[in-house]
């Protein structure tokens, strides 16, 4: 009894050494968490939750027997009912591929009167994002680079007819927290649109899309 | 003991006798240090930003790899852990603050504990607060691929395959489900094993006997 007590106490040591690191890491990192924001706060107010996990394919992996690897079931896409309802919930609108392919492709994109933001991470931004998008990531960290951004940003969103915002799609709402976060700062809420199928969604569909900054010139043309 | 007794003393078992030769703990040491040490690291933020403070993010090489579509590593942060962690709905709504000390501090503790598994210093407890996170998280994956496979999207629960925050991406969960078996026995192993060759300090805390 006496040798588990002490593996116990020695396992509660390393949990309390281990936490201690990572307060210090965490501070010192510029991506990393504030440990005082309730990150979720806007999906939780409306008891709005997730309907069904992230991440999930219906393609069984080589080796497994064929009578499971079957075709995926054919639905409409849950996900976007989570964030649909979460987007209702918080007074904001939706819009799908189809409605922001449209604005894209409209002459009224190059003269501003639609813009569009990106609100995931900057390493998925660089990867590829909507030609033309700005970027805010929802979880930005750096609280003077944030007013900097919506500095710029917001200025040219009052003179625009449309925001579309949109993240990686399916149950990402990283999107909607950058949506709420807008009209904070001065911006119409009905001039606010969240694509729900988000990225993910753009490239299935085979548009263009551009890398590294916004306005790089790196732009790929998309296949479906 | 009296000389009769050490005389007729039963001979140790294949497996006793294997344990004090060190080499099984010593393979389970490297082997589930070494994995801990890989999946929390990814999980930190800290390669990224070591990687880009050095210059070598923008790299060709290092694109490739940390590809989010075709790349070979995963690597994310604290606050992609959040959101990966925040699916298990793990805590009540009100206990936020915890998600987010769970969020920091796991892959942390995960990069400890398989460092001092790797160096032989307090394995028992390193050992043993990875047993319990192994037995935490398998539980709760198997249950989330239950609730995946409840709801209808998939054909079968084969076919399942998420990011469950281990730090290696999207996994398939019969994939997932045998490796953290696999490295439960691992952890077994070293909590429970006798030896302490190769190891730098087995006890991190002194035992109160003599060694």
């Amino acid at each position: 009894m006496r040798e588990y007590m002490r593996v116990i106490i020695e396992g509660l040591v390393i949990a309390v050494v281990g936490s201690g690191i990572a307060l210090v890491a965490n501070a010192k990192n510029p991506t990393g968490l504030v440990l005082s924001k309730d990150y979720f706060a806007f999906a939780r107010g409306n008891n709005s939750q997730p309907s069904t996990p992230m991440s999930t394919t219906a393609t069984a992996p080589d080796g497994i027997t064929p009578e499971t690897s079957a075709a995926p079931v054919k639905k409409e896409d849950p996900s976007t009912a989570y964030i649909r309802k979460l987007l209702r919930d918080n007074g904001l609108s939706a819009v799908d591929h189809a409605e922001t392919a449209q604005m894209f492709q409209d002459p009224g994109y190059a003269s501003g009167l639609y813009l569009f933001l990106d609100a995931r991470s900057e390493h998925e931004y660089t990867a590829g994002h909507i030609p033309g998008a700005y970027h805010l990531y929802a979880f930005l960290k750096d609280d003077a680079l944030k007013g900097q951004i919506l500095s710029e940003f917001i200025p040219l969103a009052m003179g625009a007819d449309k925001v579309v915002i949109y993240c990686g799609g399916g149950e990402c709402d990283d999107s909607v927290q950058v949506a709420l976060e807008l009209p904070m700062h001065g911006l119409d809420p009905a001039k606010i649109l969240v694509d729900v199928d988000g990225f993910t969604g753009w490239k299935k569909a085979g548009m263009p899309y551009e890398k590294g900054v916004r306005l790089s010139g790196d732009i790929v043309e998309g296949t479906k | 003991m009296t000389s009769v007794e050490l005389t007729n003393s039963p001979e140790p078992s294949l497996l006793k006798r294997l344990d004090r030769t060190g080499v099984p703990l010593l393979i389970a040491r490297l082997l589930l240090g070494g994995m801990f040490i890989w999946m929390g690291a990814a999980k930190t933020g800290y390669p990224e930003l070591i990687l880009k403070n050095m210059g070598y993010w923008d790299s060709p090489a290092v694109q490739q790899a940390v590809h989010h579509e075709t790349g070979w590593i995963e690597l994310g942060g604290p606050v992609d852990f959040l959101k990966l962690i925040r699916e298990y709905d793990m805590f009540p709504a009100f206990a936020w603050p915890l998600l987010n000390l769970t969020a920091v501090a796991m892959p942390w503790i995960e990069v400890l504990c398989g460092l001092m598994l790797v160096l032989g210093v307090g394995v028992r407890g390193s050992a043993g607060l990875l047993l319990a996170l192994l037995i935490v998280f398998t539980t709760m994956i198997i249950l989330r691929g239950i609730r995946i496979y409840n709801a209808g999207e998939v054909a079968s629960f084969c076919a399942i395959k998420f990011n469950c925050g281990c730090g290696g991406g999207d996994v398939w969960i019969c994939y997932k489900i045998p490796e953290n078996l696999i490295l439960t026995l691992l952890a077994v192993i070293a909590l429970l094993s006798q030896a302490r060759r190769f190891c730098l300090r087995k006890n991190l805390l002194p035992s109160g006997r003599a060694e």
